[in-house]
């Protein structure tokens, strides 16, 4: 009879929870019937396990593979990619249960199980999914542990001590071996994930669609300044530039293909065809670095005018910022802006002009006639604009539930229902611009922010989104004018809660307390606290790239050779094996001694030092006995002494230490003249 | 080709007794034995080798997502991998092991041997597995105790003294990722008897039915008294004169019945080449010992004086084990190199 080689009972259980554990955190994303199957496959392999069931056929086992093959396959409609690769990983990795023969076999799952938890950093990179991750790597090494261990092992939560044991002593080598092993950029291309939405800032506005994401709440951004940070008004996050309007929505410009022009290397690049050069700069630099949310999107958020940016940034024709590719994860940038600028200066071409004066035809035919109006009535840009914005002072409000509008949106809200959001009063007022033949145009961001106040930093949400004007003025270049500053000067000031009526605030209050908006209470500080370490663990661990790791080693090296980066490496590490090395070889030597040995030892050296030992093996009894005989002079101390230690150990009397203690300190054997 | 095969046979025995001497100077008989730097080795394993392979792989992935925790996942298996080069290490370092005893065995039976293994100090040991090449393993585990007995069989070869030759202590635990292993001499000796072959039956000695005449024979075996009678005595032992005298029924009493006593005698297999003759010697051993019968045995050179009892079974069948035994015979420790040998296919060489 063939012997079939059973795993043992602990590392079975441990492989089972341990695979539990690595495929909790890819359930959301995960076809339901791979659940099931896992259920299914779970099931008989513990039915084999207990003998009622048989290992499953070749042919069983075949059809699996190509029913679990097929189903991912039409799922996904491809199988290059990253969520259908890791349905494969995850497929393998639960089939392969199934297949547990030998020890090998086992093996292999728990291998594949390491691969399935490094899939699951690739979808999340917070603290907790890292520490989640560590939990795993130590399950599954229970796991493996187990698999070594003798098959009547009958200790389980023993196997998990030890292997947590174990983890946590690699941590500090495996931290070592992160900050100093050398780093390698992406050797090739490889699929990123897919399928997500877009989160944030969409590429079109239309009324509704600002206030809506400010109730979407999350985080947009976070923003360190090297130096002191500008006033809250200053704070205009750039993002997107509506130049095209359809009478309803907002749309970027089509420049030579790309949607808003060419893009723009930043200085240094090509010399050629400089947008910048149509952006002069004066005043002091704002330096600052931008940690960005994944948003799947192009679009990334500056100060104006950007003037130096990170690799793999763009800048468009209209001055706002693009990275290479959509931000499907956490990305850090750096950027250097001047708040004092000016912007194409120079007359617009036609061209431009075409551009930035576009209007639909037969749409708000009151507003059209109204600005040209207003214009003529006030003579020039500058008093048309202060009209406008008199206008929405004196009889608008702020809200983020503002009627709905028809056809004519601009008519309707400018005479009729006179309430409404920033993009609101961004359209209508570009729009009026427009009409009376000033080049105006909407942007789309976010302004303000809220300071963490643990690090320093700036916290940019949702719904910090914002939509402004800006306008092309003669001699002056593109001029930002922000209607909603007129309406609501407190919401440019100190945000978006202190704008609204308590009706709006009740709208937003879930995004508030789940952000912490709500100011100095306890809550509100321990959520900053945690934002504060995310945004280390962003910053130093997620971020930590060559630049960083040749900072590090030149402050702990001076300069940076191949050989002094080995020394690290090799000293560091020889520090922290050596640790290691006395912990499991020293362990248990040392029996812990009670405090009332420690004082009988001390009273042991001290008749050592009279030259009176005790002999190995000698009881405390015995020994007194035979001191006594030797130094009848010290026959009241030594006594008490060791009837004192012996009722403390052997009687039970734990109370008698500090008597014990007492006499000891007392007790002097002296005379050792006559040793 | 057979030039190139010889070739290859007489290589790999010149580098086998090169590192049968280094381990020799390096791990010298003695027991007991305490593991230690010395004397360990330490390899990685298969699974360690597709361990550092998974790890190089996650690296590979984490540094083209550039993905810092996948490389940070990676940097925590290899980390994993060298810490466990500690644990495996220590989970053999400081064991000592000491040869207990061993049964002697039939030869073609195997041999019991006893073996300690005990540690100083609290640590703990666990999953050590103790075997001779072609041996039973045995599974040493000090988790609360401080030693523990383990019994190994080891094939016998030939009688006489037999050494077995080194045993294999090794360890993968924890991860089995290393294999941390040892081949200890212990000094262990078994005593081996001859197989016992059929020798027919055992003979009537030197057949004589009239206990009488051999009393006067030897003289040394008196009457040694009287006592009661108890029905089912031979009616010549009871001493009719007591019963004349109305004493009531008593029997003599003799100290010895010389027709029990045997002589087991080389000579009675005249023919037979020398084991053969041992053999079936032994299996009268066997035979006998299995009765009240005293007996004695006559070797060329050696001549044991009749007895019974356990302990004189044991010192005929050593005479038996040992009678003109050369160099004690040596095992040869097989396939020693670096992997791990597949112990329960290994079969120790017939002598």
């Amino acid at each position: 009879m063939k012997l079939i080689y059973q795993i043992p009972r602990n590392s079975l259980a441990w492989l089972l929870l341990a695979q539990a554990a690595v495929i909790a955190p890819h359930m959301p994303r995960l076809p339901v019937w791979l659940i099931g199957a896992w259920a299914f496959v779970v099931v008989w392999r513990i039915q084999v396990f207990r003998g009622v069931w048989a290992f499953p056929g070749r042919l069983v086992k075949g059809l699996l593979v190509i029913v679990c093959g097929a189903s991912l396959l039409f799922g996904y409609g491809r199988l290059f990619g990253l969520e259908p690769m890791v349905g494969l990983l995850l497929s393998a990795f639960i089939l392969k249960l199934l297949e547990m023969h030998r020890r090998r076999d086992a093996l292999v799952v728990i291998y594949l199980g390491f691969f399935v938890c490094s899939t699951q950093l690739l979808f999340s990179t917070t603290i907790l999914a890292s520490a989640y991750a560590l939990l795993c790597v130590a399950l599954l090494t229970t796991a493996l542990m187990g698999l070594n261990q003798s098959q009547s092992h009958k200790s389980p939560a023993r196997s998990f001590r030890l292997a947590g044991r174990l983890v946590l002593q690699c941590l500090p080598l495996m931290v070592l071996l992160f900050l100093v092993m050398p780093r390698l950029g992406a050797l090739w291309s490889v699929p990123l994930q897919q399928n997500t939405a877009t989160t944030g800032m969409s590429d079109s506005m239309a009324p509704g669609d600002i206030s809506r994401l400010t109730r979407a709440g999350g985080l947009a951004f976070r923003v360190t300044f090297s130096g002191s940070m500008p006033p809250p008004p200053q704070l205009y996050w750039r993002g997107l530039v509506f130049s095209q309007f359809d009478g309803r929505r907002w749309t970027p410009n089509r420049l030579a293909g790309h949607s808003e022009g060419e893009l723009q290397p930043p200085p240094g690049g090509s010399p050629s065809r400089l947008w910048q050069r149509l952006l002069r700069v004066d005043g002091a630099p704002v330096h600052y670095e931008v940690i960005m949310e994944p948003s799947q999107q192009f679009w990334l958020f500056a100060l104006t005018a950007p003037r130096q940016y990170s690799d793999g940034i763009g800048m468009t024709r209209d001055f706002s910022l693009r990275y290479r590719e959509p931000v499907s994860k956490r990305l850090r940038y750096q950027v250097t802006s001047f708040l004092d600028y000016r912007a194409e200066v120079e007359p617009l071409p036609p061209w431009r002009l075409q551009q930035e004066l576009q209007l639909p035809e037969d749409f708000n035919p009151q507003a059209l006639q109204t600005a040209q109006q207003w214009y003529r009535q006030a003579g020039s840009a500058q008093a048309y604009i202060d009209r406008l914005l008199d206008y929405y002072r004196r009889e608008f409000t702020y809200t983020l539930e503002p009627p709905s509008l028809g056809r004519h949106t601009v008519d309707e809200f400018l005479w009729q229902t006179k309430s409404g959001f920033c993009e609101h009063f961004a359209g209508s007022f570009v729009f009026m611009l427009r009409a009376a033949g000033l080049p105006a145009r909407v942007v789309a961001g976010y302004q303000g922010g809220e300071v963490n106040p643990l690090e320093g930093y700036l916290l940019v949400r949702q719904y910090d989104a914002h939509a402004w004007a800006e306008v092309w003025l003669q001699d002056r270049g593109w001029v930002r004018v922000d209607p909603t500053a007129a309406v609501a000067p407190e919401r440019i000031a100190s945000g978006l809660r202190s704008a609204l009526n308590e009706r709006d605030s009740q709208l937003v209050s879930s995004v508030f307390a789940f952000d912490g908006y709500g100011a100095g209470t306890w809550l509100n500080l321990m959520l900053l606290r945690w934002d504060a370490w995310n945004y280390k663990w962003h910053r130093r661990v997620l971020g930590y790239d060559a630049r960083m790791q040749a900072g590090l080693l030149q402050q702990l090296l001076g300069n940076i050779s191949p050989l002094r980066v080995a020394l690290l490496i090799i000293g560091g590490g020889a520090v922290v094996l050596a640790a290691v090395a006395l912990s499991v070889l020293l362990s248990g030597r040392k029996p812990r001694r009670t405090p009332a040995t420690r004082h009988y030892l001390r009273f042991l050296r001290k008749l050592s030092q009279a030259g009176l030992s005790r002999a190995p093996g000698e009881a405390p009894g015995d020994f007194a006995r035979r001191v006594v005989a030797r130094r009848p002079d010290l026959e009241e101390p030594v006594l008490a002494i060791t009837s004192l230690y012996q009722r403390v150990t052997y009687a039970g009397q734990p109370a008698l230490a500090r008597e014990l203690r007492r006499r000891v300190k007392r007790f002097s054997a002296g005379r050792n003249l006559f040793r | 080709m057979p030039a190139a095969n010889s070739f290859r046979f007489w290589q790999r025995r010149f580098w086998r007794r090169r590192f049968q001497r280094w381990l020799q100077r390096r791990v010298p008989a003695q027991s007991p034995q305490t593991l230690d730097r010395v004397k360990l080795f330490i390899f990685p394993s298969a699974a360690g080798f597709s361990f550092l392979l998974v790890s190089m792989l996650l690296w590979l992935v984490g540094t083209n997502y550039e993905n810092n925790l996948i490389i940070g996942l990676a940097f925590l298996l290899i980390s994993l991998f060298v810490v466990s080069i500690l644990h495996t290490f220590g989970n053999l370092s400081g064991l000592t092991l000491h040869f207990v005893s061993s049964a002697p065995a039939y030869c073609g039976e195997d041999a019991e041997v006893e073996i300690r293994v005990s540690a100083e100090g609290g640590r703990q040991y666990e999953n050590v597995l103790l075997c001779w090449p072609g041996g039973s393993t045995a599974v040493a585990n000090l988790l609360d105790s401080r030693e523990c007995h383990c019994k190994l069989f080891v094939p016998t070869g030939r009688r006489g003294w037999l050494d077995p030759g080194r045993l294999l202590v090794e360890s993968c635990y924890p991860l089995g990722l290393l294999r941390c292993w040892t081949w200890l001499d212990l000094d262990v000796r078994v005593l081996i008897y001859p197989k016992p072959v059929y020798g027919g039956k055992v003979p009537p000695s030197h057949a004589v039915d009239d206990e009488g005449e051999l009393q006067a024979e030897h003289g040394s075996e008196d009457f040694n008294g009287l006592k009661a009678y108890r029905p089912g005595e031979s009616l010549r032992h009871i001493a009719w004169k007591q019963y004349a005298r109305g004493r009531g029924l008593h029997s003599k009493d003799f100290t010895a019945y010389v027709d029990q006593r045997l002589w087991l005698d080389w000579d009675f297999f005249a023919g037979f080449d020398r084991e053969a003759r041992l053999s079936r010697l032994c299996y009268w051993v066997q035979e006998v010992g299995k009765t009240q019968s005293e007996y004695g045995l006559r070797l060329p050179g050696v001549e044991i004086a009749p007895g019974k009892g356990l302990a004189h079974k044991q010192r005929v069948l050593k005479a038996l084990a040992l009678f003109e035994v050369e160099t004690p015979a040596r095992q040869q420790v097989q396939a020693v190199p670096m992997q791990a040998v597949p112990m329960q296919s290994v079969k120790g060489p017939r002598a």
